[in-house]
């Protein structure tokens, strides 16, 4: 008890020491806590379902498939048990006279509820969906359409023709499942109602669905892959025309990390996932070691205490054991520490990485067991050795002064390279994400991007004029387009035939008023105004063979005239490059999806306003957003954004740790050094000469660091740049300022340490007694 | 005169009261002169020899130093001063462990911005004179006691300066070794002129001087 006694009393007087060790320590731990917490739960996506070892998803080149593939495999393929297809569509849902929600749904097959494992709160797994009206809502939506009322049994509609049954009720889907949040699920049959097609399951040019299988127990269903191949290549025209190539059965547990995109799911990337692993790791590392450095640092000022208590008869064991008991004392500190600063950072950590961690979750007992096993092990650890260190420090060379902490610390020397190569290397890997999410927004985009509304075109087709004309009268629009695909959609795919060539445009078609609200640039061909013309952009000129005077282009059989070149523009987010678009005309039967509408920008508050009552008027009690086309493209560059956040706070706390542990290192190495700076000084050495001795033996090591980071950064953010078409420049100088403010910052804490030791009195460190 | 001590006085506060190190010293040694401050342990001898060497100020007195009045100094003339003046010679040798020989030698030249091949020479005659040519590239813990006071008093003697300050200089050593830096300190002042002042508990040392100060509880007694 004496021994914990003399050592709080020892931590309350070096305050300062005390507070960066726990401080810092803790800071670190948070950030691992919290990261592997993270990366456990994106490790743990779809683990709850009951059958995850035997439910795969069909893949090829990318994951859809036409629906009456899942039966006809199902009958050929002994090893599948059941299958469940997947088809992703939004809408409008509303009980009679209420608001029309806007919704998520997938259409499924009855046997959903019993391949995976989602929590029916009302209704039987097996029942549920049996029908083509029934429909099972989330429990969110639920009581949003009817409040505290039972649902069960109850109508909604999706549409006046579109009738539906409420079967069952289900928990919200839960944030650990590859599937993105949906409202409803109704049976796949519906869709035959809802798109108005009677043969649209048995329709193998329908290719727009996931299909889940389940497989029999002890089976091996991706063994099978092969032979499906075979048959998809004779009579599977996905295969026989060439679209797809491949098969493969992708287990659950891959989905999540898949690249390919499903029908209504989400995904992550295992890269991400991967390079916060190895961020934790090296966190993990770097506040151990500095933890290890600043403890060994602090006990060679407590050579007196050892000396004389070495003195009195204290065995090396029990030294070792005292030493040790603190660090294990300080660590459990530091972890309560972390936990608190966890739960106070969790809301913006989840904001950042766009999840949900409920740590309170995680703290069960095999985590707290861990941790506590973990930190345990490191306070040990990291009390071994300054412990071992001190408790053989020969008590006659203390007392008698001429002790000496001398250690050849190249493992010290080490360790600071080490920390300032990935501070470095972290600052020039942020700097160059925020350069680059910052060109991507103020890129040219070849458009006009302010003060455009953009609404969902949520009225019927007759009725565009009727809506354009109301909206044209509110005062402050200066302009309205509707349109069906947009700048922001990216348009729709259209592949044709042209002179035998098979071609692969983007597709929009818009309103006379389109190039206006945009300020496109369009040059006219001079080709007399026709319904069947089109504009293509320079791009889809050069990508047809043809020259700028051109007055038509083949499309199949027809001859298409072309009314205008359009100059290119990016209508897609700058990862990719601009490619070959035509922009067809929104004839008054052709049906719309968008409406852009050019505001000045005067009372822009009350113009949005009375946008929203005019448009809510227009189209009766439907849910809709109001959205500024500037603020959506910003929202493209949301992931890098954040990915540049994060990267950003591993930069600080990585920063923070490499400060302490120079801090700690050089507050070690003055202490070891004080008696030659007092011997230099003595024979005629200045302070600068001697600040300038000291400080450069370790900015050598900075410098080193340095050296080492720019490479590893350099092809880094090289291989990270090629994601996108459109790229900032490495300049030399982000890497020049990420080295220079890890020296400067390097140099400051050195200098603090430094120019104790250099101003004090010589005579002090020369006494002999 | 080399240097005068003028009502010296050098106290610490503890607990409200002043502690005197240093009380009232009058002192005036000439050029030439070899002093031995004698005193038992805490009577101020080291405090002394701090003082004249300027390493550690003072809190009441005057002190001349080759008629520059020291207490007026600004600390940067003052160390501009005993660079140029004054060598150290101290018990634990003071040796910089990483540096050879021949680095521990050149390194007072360095801080005095000599040219390389002006060092050289210094060095070279230095280790000749000294009989330590065979030794320059060992690294002190390589030597005897004896050997690394040699080295000690080389390095003070490399500046070619008027006055040496040496704190017990044979603390450390034995009979033999003592007598040997004793000879040389001998040497050094009636050959060269140097003045030595030497803080020692010996006798015997004592007696190789010219006159002995005595100090008792930071007072001068008698000399």
């Amino acid at each position: 008890m004496i021994a914990l006694k003399t050592y709080l009393r020892y931590l309350l007087k070096n305050k300062l020491y005390t507070s960066i060790t726990v401080l810092g320590f803790a800071m670190s731990i948070t950030f691992v806590m919290l990261l592997s917490v993270y990366i456990q739960h994106e490790l743990s996506v779809d683990d709850f379902h009951e059958n995850k070892d035997r439910i795969y998803r069909l893949e090829n080149e990318t994951v859809d498939f036409s629906p009456p593939i899942a039966v006809d495999l199902k009958n050929s393929i002994p090893e599948i048990e059941d299958f469940t297809r997947v088809y992703n569509e939004s809408g409008r849902i509303f009980v009679t006279d209420g608001q029309k929600v806007k919704f998520d749904y997938l259409g499924v097959d009855a046997s959903f509820f019993n391949i995976f494992s989602f929590p029916l709160l009302k209704g039987e797994a097996k029942d549920v969906l049996q029908t083509a009206d029934g429909i099972v809502l989330s429990q969110s939506i639920a009581l949003k359409l009817f409040g505290t009322v039972d649902p069960i049994g109850k109508v909604v509609f999706m549409g006046a023709e579109n009738k539906f049954m409420v079967t069952g009720i289900m928990e919200d889907f839960p944030e650990n499942t590859h599937f993105a949040k949906q409202d409803a699920l109704v049976n796949l049959k519906a869709f035959k109602k809802i798109y108005d097609f009677e043969n649209l399951l048995e329709e193998y040019g329908w290719c727009s669905l996931s299909t889940y299988f389940l497989a029999k127990a002890n089976s091996d269903l991706p063994s099978k892959a092969p032979e499906i191949l075979k048959n998809f290549k004779k009579d599977f025209w996905l295969y026989t025309e060439g679209w797809a190539k491949t098969v493969e059965f992708t287990p659950l547990k891959d989905i999540y990390f898949s690249t390919k995109e499903g029908s209504g799911t989400k995904s992550a990337s295992k890269t991400l996932i991967t390079v916060l692993s190895v961020i934790v790791l090296l966190i993990l590392l770097l506040a151990v070691g500095n933890y290890i450095n600043l403890t060994i640092a602090q006990a060679t000022f407590r050579g007196k205490e050892v000396a004389i208590k070495k003195l009195l008869g204290s065995s090396k064991r029990e030294l070792l054991l005292q030493f040790i008991m603190e660090s294990v004392f300080l660590c459990f500190a530091a972890v309560l520490l972390s936990l608190i600063l966890a739960k106070i950072v969790e809301p913006y950590f989840d904001s950042l990485l766009n999840t949900r961690l409920s740590l309170n979750e995680s703290l069960n007992l095999t985590n707290s067991i861990i941790l506590i096993g973990i930190f345990g092990l490191i306070g040990l650890l990291s009390g071994i050795v300054p412990a071992l260190k001190i408790s053989s420090f020969k008590p006659i060379e203390v007392v008698k002064g001429s002790f000496r902490t001398k250690s050849k610390s190249v493992y010290a020397k080490a360790f600071i390279t080490f920390q300032y190569t990935v501070t470095i290397a972290l600052l020039a890997c942020s700097w160059v994400i925020l350069k680059q999410t910052d060109f991507l927004r103020n890129k040219d985009l070849g458009f006009q991007k302010d003060n455009i509304v953009h609404l969902e075109y949520l009225s019927t087709t007759d009725k565009k004029k009727v809506v354009k004309n109301a909206l044209l009268q509110i005062p402050g629009v200066d302009d309205v387009s509707i349109t069906w695909q947009s700048p922001l959609s990216g348009g729709s795919n259209q592949t044709f035939d042209t002179n035998g060539k098979s071609v692969s445009f983007q597709e929009f078609a818009v309103d006379s008023s389109f190039f206006k609200v945009f300020d496109i640039k369009v040059k006219s061909t001079g080709v007399g105004y026709s319904n069947k013309g089109m504009y293509l952009n320079e791009t889809a000129i050069k990508e047809l063979g043809l020259n700028g005077n051109a007055l038509s282009f083949k499309m199949e059989d027809k001859e298409i005239p072309i009314l205008g070149v359009v100059r290119d523009f990016n209508f897609k987010e700058l990862r990719d490059n601009i490619g070959p678009l035509m922009i067809r005309q929104q004839s008054a039967g052709f049906q719309a999806g968008d409406i852009f509408l050019k505001i000045n920008n005067k009372n822009t508050l009350e113009t949005i306003g009375k946008i929203k009552t005019t448009y809510a008027s227009l189209i009766g009690n439907a849910e809709f957003d109001t959205k500024f086309v500037d603020e959506t493209i910003n929202q493209w560059y949301l992931k890098e954004e954040k990915t540049g956040k994060i990267i950003g706070y591993f930069t600080l706390l990585s920063f923070i740790i490499s400060f302490l542990g120079i801090l700690a290192m050089s507050t070690f190495y003055m202490q070891q050094r004080k008696k030659e700076i007092g011997i230099r000084k003595v024979n005629g050495a200045t302070i600068a000469q001697i600040l300038s001795l000291l400080n450069k033996d370790f900015l050598k090591w900075v410098g080193l660091a340095f050296l080492i980071a720019v490479p590893i950064s350099w092809v880094a953010m090289g291989r990270w740049l090629e994601n996108f078409a459109y790229k900032t420049n490495m300049s030399w100088w982000v890497f020049a300022l990420a080295g220079l403010t890890a020296f400067a910052i390097a140099l400051l804490t050195v200098s603090w340490q430094s120019f104790k030791a250099a101003g004090a009195n010589p005579v002090e460190s020369l006494r002999n007694e | 005169m080399l240097l005068e001590l003028k009502n010296i006085f050098k106290w610490v506060s503890s607990g409200g009261q002043r502690v005197f190190l240093l009380k009232d010293i009058n002192l005036q040694i000439a050029e030439g002169e070899f002093i031995s401050i004698m005193g038992p342990s805490g009577s101020g001898k080291s405090t002394l020899l701090n003082v004249i060497g300027m390493l550690d100020g003072f809190d009441e007195g005057e002190y001349d130093f080759l008629h520059e009045s020291v207490h007026t100094l600004k600390e940067k003339h003052r160390a501009i001063l005993y660079k140029e003046y004054i060598g150290f010679v101290f018990q634990a040798y003071h040796l910089i462990d990483e540096l050879t020989v021949y680095e521990n030698l050149e390194m007072p030249l360095l801080y005095k911005k000599l040219k390389s091949s002006e060092r050289k020479s210094m060095v070279a005659d230095m280790l000749d004179r000294f009989n330590i040519v065979g030794k320059k590239d060992l690294f002190p813990p390589q030597l005897s006691g004896g050997q690394q006071q040699l080295v000690g008093v080389a390095r003070a003697l490399i500046g070619s300066p008027k006055l040496i300050l040496a704190d017990e200089p044979t603390g450390n050593l034995n009979s033999k070794q003592g007598e040997e830096i004793m000879e040389i300190f001998k040497q050094l002042n009636e050959e060269d002129g140097v003045t030595i002042i030497q803080v020692t508990h010996s006798e015997k040392n004592a007696a190789y001087g010219s006159r002995i100060i005595n100090l008792l509880d930071g007072r001068k007694i008698e000399g």
